[in-house]
């Protein structure tokens, strides 16, 4: 067949191809010009020479501008109809230790809600549908985003949304009640859910960080719910709602544009909404810097999940044990060794070994799941921040097995 | 040997409470000093004022059921720069294992006073003789919250010229590694950072923490640290222990529409 298609090739190129017969390619035949005992580093002899690909000469390069109250903005162009922006501020559940945590939480869920310029979440998604745009808001330990991503036409329309979400949101009563609804349910299914990964990474960070920082709850705890008020939220976004605690980045996007709507949006045209009149929206004293600091230690919690199963199969009875260690920050040099150790170590779940390409040969898999049947999964994780890591392995088993070495 | 790393809220209380405006208005009348003459006699004779000073001395009141240990904070010189030596608790330790410290350890029946604990912890984990240092005073008493200890800094110097670490007999069973950190290391403010611990159990409290140094000095060895540069070198140590208020809002029932309320 490879031959049939050379010639094909040959001939569509209007090339001769006599020389080669049909089984010439052949790993049968016998004699000079078997096509295996060719390295593969050569070309076959007698093929038509390959016409590659050229890459554009035309590269784009990031631009980075920093405003004078601090504000920085970055973007990149690159060829499309799309662009994507987002501001990135470093505000997450680590920077909660003086508030009741959870307001990270409560941030995500009312994200892109009521501004003075938008009535509701509708509005802000019937405008952005008008020029093909979504968006959305990722709230972590250290960092919270505000992203959409639209036609390059609609940026105007973006920026301005991006701006009002940030600075501008107005909590309204009801949306704060379906908010704290919202958490109650997630809450519950996080509890039920018989993959704990989300409980179990919150129990990790808060046994290697006790009670400063990293440690503190991403999920807001069930008794916060009803202490948040929309007064946290303004006392805690004019605390990190800073031009020097955020960067604008944009794909897709001329750096100029970028740079004077971010400018008319974010500072000119109107204030954010906690500042009194008269005041500039300016990098303030900023909060504290915390240093977090890794303490170890251990979290355990006893749970009967045998009625979790929704149809008759029970679901396996597991007992999950995460086991951790402090690594690096994303800035320290080893950082990339334990990106490496991370893949090398690979697992995951017993069942689900996936193949080639997808960590059948990572060491958890060759030397703890294939060698002791008893453990359902052993997956390996690596969190980076600021100014720590967290390493850990993550392994479950039957309870009565915990005990075996 | 204690390094302790859970506290209650005295001991965090210390670092930010009045008894510190106080000790500043001892040393405004201080020379602008360098790093050279912080072990000079005349800078050891302001700090000895400071470290004796009753006023600044609160009297922890005797509890049974507290027990006391002493730890020794040596300053010392390590190629002509003054420095602090620290220990890397051992792993074999049941306590606060592979933590950073200051040697010293539990107050023995045996033992006359305080200092004395301290030195003779010292000569069992780094085999430094009493003899070669010159005690300088003492601090005042901090309880540690979690153990209900209550433990006591001693300041000394060790003489006899410049300290090789290397030269140290270690005892492998409690002491992993000594090691000194320069005071204008300490005095970076580049090189501190603050923590602020939140917990169920106790009010919220901000410890200074060094970095940069061979293993990071946190805790209440970050502590001592901290106090013994605002006696020592108060005019280079600038660090000021901020501790940031916990947030309270009274939940509204009333909808306040669009306007906004601040509590500061």
């Amino acid at each position: 067949m490879a031959t049939r298609l050379i010639s094909r090739v040959a001939r569509l190129r209007g090339q001769r191809f006599t020389k080669i017969s049909r089984r010439s390619l052949c790993s049968g035949k016998q004699g000079e010009g078997d096509v295996t005992s060719i390295s593969l580093a050569e070309k076959l002899p007698g093929l038509p020479a390959a016409k590659y690909a050229q890459a554009t000469s035309h590269s784009y390069d990031t631009h980075v501008t920093t405003l004078d109250n601090g504000l920085r903005i970055a973007s990149e162009n690159k060829f499309g109809q799309f662009c994507t922006v987002g501001v990135l501020l470093n505000s997450g559940s680590r920077y909660e230790s003086a508030y009741p945590s959870g307001i990270i939480h409560f941030m995500e869920k009312l994200s892109f809600g009521s501004t003075p310029s938008w009535e509701d979440k509708d509005k802000i998604l019937q405008a952005l549908e008008k020029v093909g745009g979504i968006c959305d808001c990722q709230g972590s330990r250290d960092t919270l985003v505000y992203a959409a991503s639209a036609r390059t036409n609609g940026l105007d329309v973006v920026m301005k949304i991006l701006s009002d979400a940030m600075l501008r949101p107005t909590f309204p009563d009801d949306q704060m009640d379906d908010t704290r609804q919202a958490i109650l349910f997630e809450i519950e299914a996080m509890h039920m859910d018989p993959n704990p990964e989300m409980l179990l990474m919150e129990m990790i960070h808060k046994a290697a960080y006790s009670n400063n920082s990293l440690g503190l709850p991403r999920i807001c705890p069930e008794e916060n719910v009803s202490v948040i008020t929309r007064d946290h939220l303004y006392t805690y976004m004019r605390e990190h709602h800073t031009p020097d605690n955020a960067v604008i980045a944009g794909v897709g996007i001329e750096h100029d544009k970028l740079v004077s709507l971010a400018q008319r949006y974010f500072i000119d045209d109107k204030r954010p909404v906690w500042l009194p009149e008269g005041e500039q929206w300016s990098a303030g004293a900023g909060p504290p810097k915390c240093t977090s600091q890794y303490t170890g230690g251990i979290v355990q919690v006893e749970k009967d999940l045998s009625n979790v199963s929704l149809g008759p199969t029970p679901m396996p009875e597991l007992a999950h044990i995460v086991f951790g260690l402090e690594s690096c920050s994303h800035k320290d040099p080893d950082f990339i060794a334990f990106c490496v150790l991370n893949m090398m170590l690979g697992g995951g779940g017993s069942f689900s070994a996936g193949g080639p390409g997808k960590g059948m040969y990572t060491r958890l898999y060759l030397n703890v799941l294939n060698r002791y049947v008893w453990i359902e999964s052993a997956t390996a994780y690596n969190h980076a921040y600021d100014d720590s890591g967290l390493f850990c392995i993550h392994a479950s088993a039957h309870p009565s097995k915990i005990r075996q070495p | 040997m204690i390094c302790t790393t859970h506290f209650s809220q005295h001991a965090c209380k210390l670092l930010s409470c009045k008894l510190f405006a106080k000790s500043a208005r001892l040393t405004c009348c201080v020379k602008h000093s360098t790093f050279e003459t912080l072990l000079s006699e005349e800078n050891k004779l302001r700090t000895q004022q400071l470290l004796k000073d009753p006023t600044l001395y609160k009297q922890v009141p005797l509890n049974s059921g507290r027990s006391y240990a002493a730890i020794l904070v040596p300053l010392c010189t390590v190629k002509g720069e003054p420095s602090l030596l620290y220990t890397l608790r051992s792993t074999r330790l049941t306590k606060h294992k592979g933590q950073v410290s200051f040697p010293g350890g539990n107050v023995d029946e045996k033992d006359p006073d305080i200092v004395f604990t301290a030195l003779r912890e010292t000569q069992e984990e780094l085999g430094i003789h009493p003899s070669r240092f010159e005690i300088w005073g003492r601090m005042r008493p901090l309880p540690t919250g979690s153990s209900h200890k209550i433990v006591e800094p001693v300041v000394a110097r060790l003489t006899g010229g410049d300290l090789d670490v290397s030269k140290l007999r270690l005892s492998p069973d409690e002491v992993e590694e000594a090691f000194t950190v320069s005071l204008k290391h300490l005095c970076n403010s580049a090189n501190i950072g603050a923590t602020r611990f939140r917990s169920d159990t106790s009010k919220p409290y901000t410890t200074p923490v060094f970095l940069g140094a061979p293993h990071r000095i946190w805790g209440f060895t970050a502590i001592v640290t901290h106090i013994l540069l605002t006696f020592l070198a108060p005019d280079l140590y600038k660090f000021k222990v901020v501790h940031k208020k916990a947030v309270h809002h009274r939940h509204r029932h009333q909808a306040s529409r669009g306007k906004i309320e601040n509590d500061s």
